[in-house]
């Protein structure tokens, strides 16, 4: 009696299963019809500086772009900064690249970002505000630690500032809402 | 329900779950940590996993401070400065200082929360205690078991403040530092709300303003030289006991010049000082003259002369009894060379050659190229300046005229007879405004200067002319008030910014102070604003601020903490101060105002002072 219990248990369960996997081939037959996922765009913040504060621009861009923190370049949304404010800037200053290694963000600058001059006489409010914009962009949601390079190398001194080693970027230029 | 018999179990349950699997109804392992796809890097296998925590901002946590309200600082803050130092810098004051006789070793926990100044102390640069404070350590306020001024004892014990300063009642035997003290004049004291015109009283000093002093009050009051008032904040007010006024030791006795010194028996001996020695050319000789803190008494100097010898050249010198070496002698009763010479005169040592109670004698000698003779005149007109005129020995040794007291004089007030950067040898009474920074060696960093013309103003000023100029004035207000100062630019030249710090670092200077104009895009930013790095630097940085800003008259931007390279890579308490905006058409236009320059470097100073006798506590004679 009891195996013949038992039998009719596990035939029961066999014709579930059997109804089940129907079901289940009919959705991945669904899925499988989108091939090529479109590019998604998320939601990036960058700051740019306007006077004495540093005011908050969300920007769409490739996730790609936005994604530093798994290997992704932010070049191109911190070079967004300096076409915002290009006033803030040395002229024709660029980006190179924006990684993460470790716990910190590299990011490297060209010469003329690294135009000694152009930070001496920006003053330090002028070159703290140009200073953060960069920073507080290139450091994403989670506020990473930026060092900043120069084509690769480190230097000690941009104008009057002390840049050899990561720091935190500050939010206290940020425009209160 | 019956229970599924345990021999089935084992066999039956793996089967059905493997079943579930196969047929997809349970995920795979490649689908378990699936989520929205989030582009091509998501595949790759070379991701590092995420380091730091998902939120890097500091976590903020107060630090214990020394008399004052916890500070908050960033916990997780970045490397250590002494990472980032320069190869070539130099150990600071404090590193260097000698050590202090009987004083416990560093760490030994005697007060909690209370660092002992100690030769052996690495300064720590995030320390909130000023790395060169110095005595009166508690381990000596502990050992201090009477007060003793000149040759008397003030009676009454002597009650201990904390671990800041000492009181006494030694009103009677203030004599004995040349000042008197009695109830404030009506006409000097300061209006303050809740207290009583009796609670006033005043210290006479000779040749100087009174200063005023107020029952329960830490603050001083006295005016300088121009008859401009000023405060000096003391770390003690004073009290009345058993309806005896009780006054801050260590925070009085800088005012009156006397320097404090402790003996073995636990006496603390407070004496009037030598404060300067300086030489003039006067009308083809040199004139000498020697500034004590107190008139010396009749018999209590006597002048000997001494001919060359096969190992000292001919000199002369003269002992002062009762009086001490004062605070620029280093603390210490050693002896040194107190001025440059100049003419016959090769230079002036002084030193205590006794310490004996009661017996104090401070000599001064002076080493001549040849033999000289000297006419040694008190001054009618100022009882603790004493003029020296030298003579060929032969004839007789020219009296001092008239004449010769009103050129010494006219070169004291102008300042004409300090051509040269005094160096280790600028000395100075502590006793009124143009004292209390004897001892104290600053560096000005003027900012900017030759190809680096620093931020262009609204109407093209620029900023590295403004602070040049108003560097010079600083370095003369502090100069006035005795300090040593170097300049890291005297003209329009560009030291790098590692210059800078080697010039301050190898000088052991006990504070920097890099004078800045602020510049924005934005032509309506404007204000007065103070940076430091270091935490040994946030209590200089305000103090300084304070004063800085009212001088200004510009809007308080406030002091805060920032990566200037100058401020993070010096070894002492370091400031950076951003002036005004140049930038603001304004500011620029009071920038260029001499006024303004001079109102602004005066104010820097008198933050200066503030802090030296707030926090560089005077010390004790070894």
């Amino acid at each position: 009696m009891k195996k013949l219990t038992a039998l009719a248990l596990c035939g029961a369960l066999a014709g579930f299963l059997v109804v089940l996997q129907g079901c289940n081939n009919a959705a991945q037959n669904s899925v499988a019809v989108e091939t090529t996922p479109a590019p998604i765009e998320q939601t990036r913040t960058i700051y740019v500086p306007q006077g004495e504060k540093l005011v908050a621009k969300p920007t769409p861009r490739k996730a790609i772009d936005t994604q530093v923190k798994l290997g992704g370049d932010a070049a191109p949304v911190v070079q967004e900064v300096i076409s915002a404010a290009p006033d803030y800037f040395p002229k024709n200053a660029k980006i190179l690249s924006v990684k993460r290694e470790g716990d910190i963000v590299i990011m490297d600058v060209d010469k003329n970002f690294a135009n000694d001059q152009w930070w001496s006489s920006a003053g330090s409010s002028g070159a703290g505000i140009s200073m953060s914009a960069v920073t507080l962009t290139a450091a994403g949601e989670d506020k990473t630690p930026v060092k900043l390079i120069v084509e690769g190398k480190e230097v000690p001194t941009l104008g009057e500032m002390d840049i050899s080693e990561a720091q935190a970027p500050s939010t206290e230029l940020l425009e209160k809402k | 329900m019956q229970k599924i018999p345990s021999r089935f179990r084992p066999a039956f349950l793996p089967v059905f779950a493997l079943t579930l699997a196969s047929l997809g109804v349970l995920p795979s392992a490649s689908q378990a940590g699936g989520g929205p796809y989030r582009g091509a890097q998501v595949a790759s296998k070379s991701i590092k996993p995420a380091v730091a925590a998902p939120d890097q901002t500091p976590e903020i946590v107060p630090t214990q401070t020394l008399g004052g309200p916890a500070i908050p600082v960033p916990q997780t803050r970045p490397a250590p400065v002494t990472q980032t130092r320069p190869a070539t810098q130099t150990r600071s004051s404090a590193q260097t200082r000698p050590p202090a006789n009987n004083r416990p070793p560093a760490g030994t926990p005697l007060v909690p929360g209370v660092t002992l100044a100690n030769a052996s102390e690495v300064p720590d640069p995030n320390s909130s205690q000023p790395p060169a404070a110095f005595g009166p350590t508690p381990f000596d306020l502990g050992r201090i078991r009477a007060v003793r001024i000149g040759e008397n004892r003030v009676a009454g014990a002597p009650q201990r403040v904390g671990n800041v300063d000492l009181l006494s009642p030694f009103t009677e035997e203030a004599s004995g530092l040349g000042v008197s003290i009695s109830q404030a004049d009506a006409r000097n004291v300061p209006t303050l709300f809740g207290v009583a015109p009796g609670d006033f009283f005043q210290i006479n000093l000779p040749k100087r303003a009174p200063i005023v002093l107020a029952v329960n009050r830490a603050t001083a009051w006295s005016k300088d030289e121009n008859g401009q008032p000023y405060e000096t904040p003391l770390r003690s007010a004073p009290l009345i006991i058993g309806g005896k006024l009780y006054l801050p030791v260590f925070s009085i006795a800088p005012l009156l010049g006397a320097a404090p010194r402790l003996t073995p028996d636990g006496t603390l001996v407070l004496s009037p000082t030598i404060e300067s020695v300086q030489l003039f050319p006067v009308r083809n000789t040199v004139a000498i003259t020697i500034k004590t803190s107190a008139p010396v008494p009749p018999g209590a100097f006597k002048v000997h002369t001494l001919a060359a010898d096969a190992r000292n050249p001919a000199r002369f010198y003269v002992d002062f009894t009762g009086f001490s070496m004062g605070f620029d002698a280093g603390y210490s009763t050693s002896v040194r060379l107190v001025a440059n010479g100049t003419g016959d005169v090769i230079g002036a040592r002084a030193g205590q050659v006794s310490t004996v109670p009661n017996e104090e004698i401070t000599r001064v000698t002076f080493d001549l190229r040849r033999p000289l003779a000297a006419n040694f005149t008190p001054i009618d007109s100022d009882p603790t300046l004493f003029a020296l005129v030298m003579g060929p020995l032969q004839d007789k040794a020219p009296p001092v005229t008239p004449e010769d007291v009103d050129v010494v004089v006219k070169n004291l007030e102008n300042d004409v007879a300090l051509p040269e950067p005094r160096g280790d040898l600028g000395s100075r009474g502590l006793g009124s405004p143009s004292q209390i920074l004897r001892g104290i060696t600053v560096v000005v960093d003027a900012g900017h200067g030759g190809r680096d013309s620093g931020a262009v103003g609204a109407a093209r000023s620029q900023e590295k002319k403004h602070v040049l100029n108003i560097s010079h004035r600083l370095a003369r207000h502090l100069q006035a008030r005795g300090a040593t100062v170097h300049m890291t630019r005297i003209g329009d030249t560009y030291p790098s910014l590692s210059d800078r710090v080697n010039f301050a670092n190898s000088r052991r200077a006990d504070f920097f102070i890099s004078v800045h104009m602020n510049a924005n895009r934005s032509r309506a930013a404007n204000g007065t604003e103070t940076f430091y790095y270091t935490g040994q630097s946030r209590n200089f940085a305000a103090s300084v601020h304070r004063e800085f800003v009212k001088a200004t008259g510009r809007r308080d931007r406030g002091v805060s903490q920032a990566r200037f390279f100058v401020i993070r890579n010096t070894s002492m308490p370091s400031i950076l101060l951003e002036c005004a905006f140049i930038s603001n058409p304004t500011e620029e236009a009071a920038v260029n105002n001499d006024a303004w320059r001079e109102r602004v470097a005066k104010g820097v100073a008198q933050g200066v002072v503030n802090y030296v006798v707030r926090f560089k506590r005077p010390g004790i004679s070894r």
